[in-house]
């Protein structure tokens, strides 16, 4: 680095400027970064003790490994490494700045080395002046043209300001932290469960668990599960409104990848569930009559069976039930209590109504009518840093564009005669990508001879 | 036709292609020369249809998407890329020793798409969190990314046999390039890489935005993509210092898409919840 021999530099910053030092934390990084997708994240307590031993679990504790990427060393690394851009480009800024506002253009620094081609011309160098010039000036900035004794020389220069797309690209990197930074100080992700028809005005935080107050309400007017013949989903739909004082403010369908922003706070389609049925009718069987009767009830609600021989209490509704491990999904509960007998459990999944002829009881119990509601599971979040990360991506992109597309070049021609032929000779410099650089210069020189 | 058929007859192609570019490279045949190219370029051509048909057909199916959102397909653009960025290099360059290293990498994207039993071919609908317009931008760009950093690792390979190999013989590396003009063009295929897969860690971030609110959760596939920019910056950065041009950058290279091929299937053996790609 120029400026490591200066003696004002101290220690510190000679350290924050060296590549080696970026080298170092970049391996770091990486190397952590992997370890934290070996050691399962979040997981339980309980399941590091099975996984890792006593010790190896409470050595994951005190490094934070069952968190890693959240943990102070790791946010620290991330923190030197910003350091390390931060200060790195400072150091480096006046050197580019410099070179991207000069005017100057030293053309005996290009004549010092071999020129890239030469070649021949029948024309006299009066003649080839104007159209040398004119040309150079189509493609370059041109920046002088000398006349020699036996001759001419014009230059000049494209591309300074791709010095730029280093410090840019370093830079976005530091925007997009300070954005991540400003996002999660300032910003929030939460969740709510809306029934459908019904409505919420707060929701609970992720991180705290704390419940937060959202000065509005949500409403899911209805929840709806598209699917393709197949059987696998299409789409999930929830169809919201915002509501303040009973005043609807904003009305939206919102799609897994189309949520709904009100007040910079954005409501993703995140997850659903069953709700408990409000009404239910049930159909009891007696084995020996073939009767059956027809009750409407609730969970919660017991019901007298015919003639006085016992009764049925509808315990719960089980939003995933497993009958010998095997998926049944949504059921009705109960609890049937005959008069000299011990109670039983009676289950009534949705997919089976007459599951309960199976247990071959006295009564047949079955399921007639539900109504099968659904609540949406909203994501809730506010990320005020959002404008920041997204700037630092497009300045990212733009930066390693012009590092990878554009270059700083120079280019000299100069034509003498000899014997009363003249040479060119072009002379140049680049700042990268020398191949190319290389066959430009090749396709100028076919140009030029054809002038 | 289908696309399957047009597809497994494209492997077969790439495998000719590759043959007749290694055969050119070790016998110095200029012919084989010409027939490579030329095998290279009706694979490509194949490829594309294979790829516009498969397209086509999940319409005729009616769950109408890009054809980007499996492994299969995956796989199959994949290939399509390898020899489209190779191509161009070619075609600027005229450094057909690198066909020998590239066009093989082709070929074996598509063979393993093709024949290995565990991918399955058929034409699958989209789970509601792929249907994004910012899917085709992520995938497209990761996978262009991908396919310099592979030919990066091809012509890191020829460097480290250039570097570490000795025939007097044969004259096999003499064949090969000067090692100045690998070594920029090692550079110029990871610089190109790095800005595509910069791309493609965007574009993925924005995505899982507008899907779930959040641009980054250090799920085991981004966390992957992040190792693998890092190993790239730490390769950009080490030529800034003494003496790491060349073979050090080689074994980078080697290092680098190793981090690349882990993140595309490595990562389906860890714990995670990133479900494109299993
Ligand atoms: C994740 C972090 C970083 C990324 C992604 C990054 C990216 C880049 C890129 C793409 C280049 C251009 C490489 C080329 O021309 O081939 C570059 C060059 C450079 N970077 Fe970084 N960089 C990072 C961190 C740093 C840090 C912390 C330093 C501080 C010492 C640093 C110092 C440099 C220097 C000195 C150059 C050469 C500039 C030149 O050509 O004039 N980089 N960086």
């Amino acid at each position: 680095m120029s400026t490591s021999q200066k003696p004002s530099k101290n220690l510190v910053w000679q350290l924050f400027i060296s590549v080696k030092f970026t080298v170092i934390v970049l391996i770091l990084l990486a190397i952590t970064s992997a370890a934290g997708t070996i050691i399962p994240q979040n997981g339980d307590p309980q399941q590091y003790i099975e996984m890792y031993g006593t010790f190896g679990s409470s050595l994951i504790q005190v490094f934070d490994l069952f968190d890693m990427y959240h943990s102070w060393w790791f946010r620290s690394l991330m923190g030197l490494l910003t350091i390390n851009i931060i200060i790195c480009t400072i150091d480096r800024w006046p050197a580019t700045w410099r070179i991207i506002t000069s005017k100057k253009f030293n053309p005996e620094q290009l004549l010092t080395k071999k020129p890239y081609k030469d070649f021949k011309d029948e024309r006299t160098p009066v003649d080839l002046k104007p159209l040398y010039t004119s040309f150079m000036k189509k493609q370059y900035t041109v920046k002088g043209v000398h006349t020699l004794q036996n001759g001419f020389r014009v230059y000049g220069e494209k591309g300074r300001w791709s010095k730029l797309g280093v410090p840019v690209v370093h830079m976005s990197i530091v925007l997009i932290l300070i954005g991540a930074l400003v996002g999660s100080f300032w910003g929030f992700d939460g969740y709510v469960n809306v029934p459908e028809g019904g409505s919420a005005d707060r929701i609970r935080l992720r991180n705290s668990n704390k419940i937060m107050e959202l000065g509005f309400k949500v409403a899911c007017k209805d929840f709806n599960i598209e699917y393709y013949e197949s059987g696998a989903v299409k789409e999930y739909r929830s169809a919201l409104q915002i509501l303040k004082n009973d005043k609807v403010l904003l009305e939206k369908d919102i799609i897994v990848n189309d949520p709904l922003k009100f007040n910079g706070i954005r409501f993703f389609q995140s997850s659903y569930g069953a709700l408990p049925p409000e009404n239910i009718e049930i159909k009891i069987v007696s084995k020996d009559s073939q009767e059956p009767s027809i009750y409407k009830t609730k969970i919660g609600e017991t019901i007298q069976l015919p003639g006085n021989s016992g009764e049925l209490t509808i315990t719960r509704f089980n939003k995933d039930y497993h009958f010998k491990k095997v998926e049944l999904g949504q059921a009705i509960e109960g609890e049937l209590r005959l008069n000299d007998k011990d109670p039983v459990k009676i289950v009534l999944p949705y997919k089976y109504p007459t599951f309960d002829k199976m247990r071959k009881g006295q009564w047949i119990i079955s399921l007639e009518e539900y109504d099968n509601k659904f609540y949406t599971g909203l994501q809730v979040r506010r990320d005020p840093g959002i404008f920041l990360v997204y700037l630092g991506f497009i300045l990212i992109l733009g930066g390693c564009w012009v590092i990878f597309f554009s270059s700083h070049q120079k280019i000299l021609l100069e034509v003498t005669t000899v014997a009363e032929i003249s040479q060119t000779k072009i002379f140049g410099s680049t700042t990268r990508n020398k191949m190319d650089f290389k066959q430009r210069i090749e396709k100028m020189a076919n140009e030029l001879k054809l002038l | 036709m289908n696309s399957s058929l047009i597809l497994s007859v494209t492997t077969f192609v790439y495998g000719a292609a590759a043959f007749f570019y290694i055969a050119a490279w070790i016998f110095n045949v200029k012919s084989a020369e010409k027939a490579a190219t030329w095998t290279l370029i009706l694979g490509i051509f194949g490829n594309t249809i294979g790829l516009l048909f498969r397209w086509k057909e999940s319409y005729d199916l009616g769950i109408g998407h890009a054809p980007l959102s499996n492994l299969y397909e995956s796989l199959v653009f994949f290939a399509l890329v390898i020899a489209l960025v190779y191509l161009v290099l070619e075609k600027k360059y005229s450094i057909k020793t690198i066909g020998a290293f590239a066009t093989p990498l082709a070929f074996f994207s598509m063979a393993y798409a093709s024949l290995s039993p565990k991918i399955g071919e058929t034409i699958q609908p989209l789970m509601p969190a792929l249907k994004s317009n910012w899917l085709i931008a992520h995938v497209v760009t990761c996978f262009i990314g991908y396919a310099a950093f592979a030919l990066a690792f091809g012509i890191g390979l020829m460097f480290m046999m250039a570097s570490w190999g000795n025939d007097s013989k044969t004259g096999l590396l003499s064949r090969l390039p000067e090692k100045s003009i690998m070594d920029e063009l090692m550079h110029k295929m990871v610089m190109f890489g790095f800005l595509f897969l910069t791309g493609g860690i965007i574009t993925g971030a924005v995505w899982a935005n507008s899907a779930w609110g959040r641009y980054w959760g250090w799920d085991p596939k981004e966390t992957w993509s992040l190792i693998t920019w890092f190993v790239y910056a730490t390769l950009l950065h080490v030529r800034f210092m003494k003496d790491w041009r060349g073979k050090r950058i080689a074994v980078f290279t080697v290092i680098g898409f190793a981090a690349v091929l882990f993140t595309y299937f490595g990562v389906n053996y860890l714990p995670g919840l990133h479900s494109y790609g299993s």
